[in-house]
């Protein structure tokens, strides 16, 4: 499949701290990438990067195979960017600024009426057209500024948290609208919210200091994951002595506590039984198993613990 | 973009009518009640030999519209830049910096322009109209120059700005360079000759003196006409690397 977006060893500093790191990927034309990481590891940087609003110290950007610093105004019309923090003109209502974004880029009167009455009326943000900006929720400014970026039908969509600030309706109805245009578009966005991803992901991208550190679907990052489940025991007393010797099992995996329950990560259920037999004396309150999923991928102790 | 920047001007003016219109005939009043109608009685010596409501008129235009582009440009390049509002926004459009810059010049000088003619009608209850045609043709060649130059020093300042306290400070002394530096309302022939030629050689007094020279002798003073348009260029320049440079990209 042809690339839509391609990186070439490119990098990003503020002052002295590497912020991106030399990245090289490619992103298929008409994919919906998701890309998940700790706060501040350089996801929303690299969106940045991707839109335009700055520029790499270093490699380059290709947007449908031109270069992103030196065809801007070219791949600039073929790129929509929908940051995290609401920036609508605040003196503007919701329809000025979608039709100031229109005016910008030279959509026709004919063009701008039916994308906005089409992505409007999905989003639900109709009656809110004549409210000023800053008057209403973030949540229908953030859906607003979704339509201000769709308006001039760019081919690549870059969405910092796109459901941000939304309750779960308006999160439903976003997206609605983004599993109705991924296949013609293609669609790269950071979330936090790792159910949203589990849920609509096409590829998904883990991110660490600046660097890619898993790349794939959710089935292919959660094979990394073997057969590994999440164990929580809540005993009656966890005593030093007891948390001491139950991390020292062999099995056990990123062991850690919290007052009385003893929470760690096994590679079999059989582990369960390693931990009884060593704390046959203890009283046991709750057990808690389950497979892993993609916050688990995320949890840092666990991946500080390591995978096989 | 210039059709965008215009209308959303406009936009703007109409989602805050009453404000507007009280601020579009009370800001030209004000400029004529301490300008004209207190300075008229402070004796002045007569440059061009002509009455004080004549030599004053074009000064009230220049005040009236030079100070009404301050609040847009305030808001769209420094506002609603440290505020990340719009203008990060607006800086992704398939336009270059350059153009940008050029087409916040540009809306500007209509947005003055659109001012300045009713500030005209207002003070034509006040006081004559003393020019005639050619001299008007001129007046606005000269008064676009003006508004060019202001506005890109207006968005340098906003530009290099991003604190409020640093950028209320840099445009109080630039008024009151303008106030009484300029040329406006107090000749430069007051100041000790020192200074005098050093506020003289300013593109902002060149433009001003050039427009005072045509419209009182006739004269047209090319070099003080072509010097202020061409630093207004070469600040357009500099604006547009500014703000490529604040911005990152």
């Amino acid at each position: 499949m042809e690339a839509s977006i391609t990186l070439k060893k490119v990098g990003k500093k503020i002052d002295d701290k590497t912020i991106v790191a030399g990245l090289t990927f490619g992103i298929e034309r008409g994919s919906l990438v998701a890309i998940i990481g700790a706060n501040d590891t350089g996801k929303s940087t690299l969106l940045r990067l991707l839109s335009g609003t700055e520029k790499p110290d270093y490699g380059s950007i290709f947007i449908h195979g031109l270069d992103m610093q030196k065809r801007k105004r070219k791949t600039r019309r073929l790129v929509g960017f929908l940051p995290n923090e609401t920036d609508l003109d605040p003196w503007l209502t919701i329809e000025q600024n979608i039709r100031f974004s229109a005016l910008l880029y030279n959509v026709s009167d004919h063009d701008y009426r039916s994308r906005l009455q089409s992505f409007s009326k999905i989003l639900g943000i109709e009656d809110f057209f004549h409210e000023i900006s800053s008057n209403v929720s973030y949540g229908i400014q953030k859906r607003a500024m979704l339509v201000r970026a769709l308006i001039h039908d760019p081919e690549i969509l870059v969405l910092d948290e796109p459901t941000g600030f939304m309750d779960a309706p308006s999160s439903r109805l976003t997206w609605d609208l983004l599993k109705k245009i991924k296949g013609e578009k293609s669609i790269i966005y950071v979330s936090n919210s790792l159910a949203e991803v589990e849920q609509a992901h096409d590829r998904i991208l883990v991110f660490k200091d600046g660097r890619i550190i898993m790349d794939g679907n959710l089935d292919k990052l959660l094979e990394s994951t073997l057969d590994y489940h999440q164990f929580q025991i809540e005993f009656e007393n966890l005593s030093d002595e007891l948390y001491k010797s139950l991390s020292n099992i062999a099995t056990v995996v990123s062991p850690s506590r919290i007052n009385n329950i003893f929470h760690f990560y096994g590679r079999e259920r059989n582990v369960f039984f390693d931990i009884v037999r060593a704390a046959s004396e203890n009283y046991m309150i709750d057990l808690n198993v389950k497979k892993l999923g993609l916050g688990d991928l995320m949890d840092s102790e666990f991946a500080g613990g390591g995978l096989d | 973009m210039i059709r965008a920047l215009l209308l959303r001007r406009v936009w703007l003016l109409g989602n805050n009518l009453t404000t507007s219109i009280v601020i579009l005939f009370l800001f030209p009043l004000s400029i004529f009640i301490f300008t004209n109608l207190a300075l008229r009685k402070v004796p002045s010596i007569g440059l061009y030999d002509i009455e004080f409501d004549v030599w004053i008129y074009p000064s009230m235009i220049f005040l009236v519209t030079g100070l009404c582009i301050l609040p847009s440009i305030f808001r769209d390049v420094f506002d609603l830049r440290v505020h990340k509002k719009v203008l990060s926004y607006l800086s992704l459009s398939p336009y270059s910096k350059r153009y940008m810059i050029l087409s916040f010049s540009i809306v500007s000088v209509v947005e003055s322009l659109i001012f300045g003619l009713v500030s005209i009608i207002l003070f034509s209850t006040l006081i004559p109209y003393p020019f005639g045609f050619i001299k008007t043709i001129g007046f606005i060649f000269y008064f676009s120059i003006y508004i060019f130059l202001l506005s890109n020093v207006f968005i340098t300042i906003a530009i290099l700005s991003d604190k409020l306290s640093t950028i209320l400070i840099s445009v109080f002394a630039f008024i009151f360079f303008l106030l009484f530096g300029s040329g406006l309302i107090i000749s430069p022939s007051f100041y000790p000759s020192s200074l005098e030629s050093l506020l003289s050689v300013l593109p902002l007094a060149m433009v001003i003196k050039s427009m005072q020279s045509y419209l009182f002798s006739g004269f047209i003073d090319w070099v003080f006409t072509v010097i202020p348009l061409l630093t207004g260029l070469l600040l357009l320049s500099l604006n547009s690397i500014l703000i490529r440079n604040k911005l990152r990209q």
